[in-house]
């Protein structure tokens, strides 16, 4: 997974929307030990690390279904500078100083579950698109030659109710903080 | 929507939703709202951009804001009459509280 240089670093790392606070923090302890996030691919699962100077910076990760030109214009008025974005996908960054806050880009539960809800929608809407898929080719499904392809669908329709679980069980913790 | 669906979904509101509609007395952009907001709490409440870019989304759908002028990516944005209506109905609100505060206040270190 890693491929080490000297100077460079190259770094495949797989995380979910229900877990953006460890990859943000991650991210974070790389660049507070001298490794500059230059790039992120492949769906932002590949990172590109240049050594240099330990940095102060806090990551953010959104997820927007609808953007208008206003957004990108606020979050840069405020200081952020987009890293990544792709597929309703935004990495945000700021750097910061010792004696300041930690930034965040969102500053009350109800916005952070908002963005769940975001992110639910779009688990859900992922699912209800197989199903046309699935009824149209159950005739030919039923032959054994396709149990793959039940075992595929298997593994994404748990894959995507686990996500679903976990980001309504952050809400409601969020909600109870409200 | 109507007023009393707007008071039944913003009532109490949330400080961020108050100081929102508080800033936008003034034509303020986003970031204008920001600053003006941390000025207003002397640092207490530091707005985040997806905090306020979803609230205004919101607020400016459900006709408590409206966009006064839009450049360089950078929309304006002042309260409307609704938003004024429902902005009347919370400080009345707060007032209670406050002078309900006051009541008491002088207790407290006895």
């Amino acid at each position: 997974m890693r491929n080490t240089e000297s100077n460079r670093k190259l770094v495949t790392r797989w995380w979910s929307g229900w877990q953006t606070d460890k990859i943000e923090s991650w991210i974070e302890k790389m660049e507070a030990e001298g490794w500059h996030l230059v790039r992120m691919s492949r769906n932002a699962t590949r990172f590109e690390f240049v050594k240099g100077e330990p940095r102060r910076i806090r990551y953010g990760v959104d997820y927007q279904t609808t953007q208008d030109d206003g957004y990108r214009g606020l979050f840069e008025d405020a200081g952020w500078e987009l890293t990544y974005e792709g597929a309703g996908w935004y990495v945000w960054r700021k750097a910061y100083g010792a004696d300041e806050a930690r930034p965040e880009i969102y500053s009350d539960n109800q916005s952070r579950i908002d963005r769940n809800n975001r992110m639910m929608g779009m688990l859900f809407l992922v699912s209800f698109l197989q199903l046309p898929i699935i009824l149209i080719n159950i005739p030919q499904f039923r032959s054994m030659a396709f149990v793959w392809l039940w075992i595929v669908y298997l593994l994404l329709f748990v894959f995507i109710g686990y996500g679903i679980l976990r980001l309504a069980s952050a809400n409601s913790k969020l909600r109870k903080r409200l | 929507m109507k007023l009393e669906e707007l008071l039944k979904s913003y009532l109490p509101m949330s400080e961020t939703a108050y100081y929102i509609l508080l800033s936008l007395m003034e034509i303020r952009h986003g970031y204008g709202i920001m600053q003006d907001v941390d000025e207003l709490t002397k640092g207490r409440i530091s707005l985040g951009a997806g905090t306020v870019y979803g609230s205004l989304s919101r607020m400016e759908k459900d006709g408590l804001i409206t966009v006064m002028h839009e450049e360089n990516r950078r929309k304006s944005y002042l309260i409307t009459d609704s938003g004024r209506a429902l902005l009347k109905q919370e400080i009345a609100r707060i007032g209670e509280l406050y002078n309900n505060s006051l009541k008491v206040e002088g207790k407290l270190d006895a």
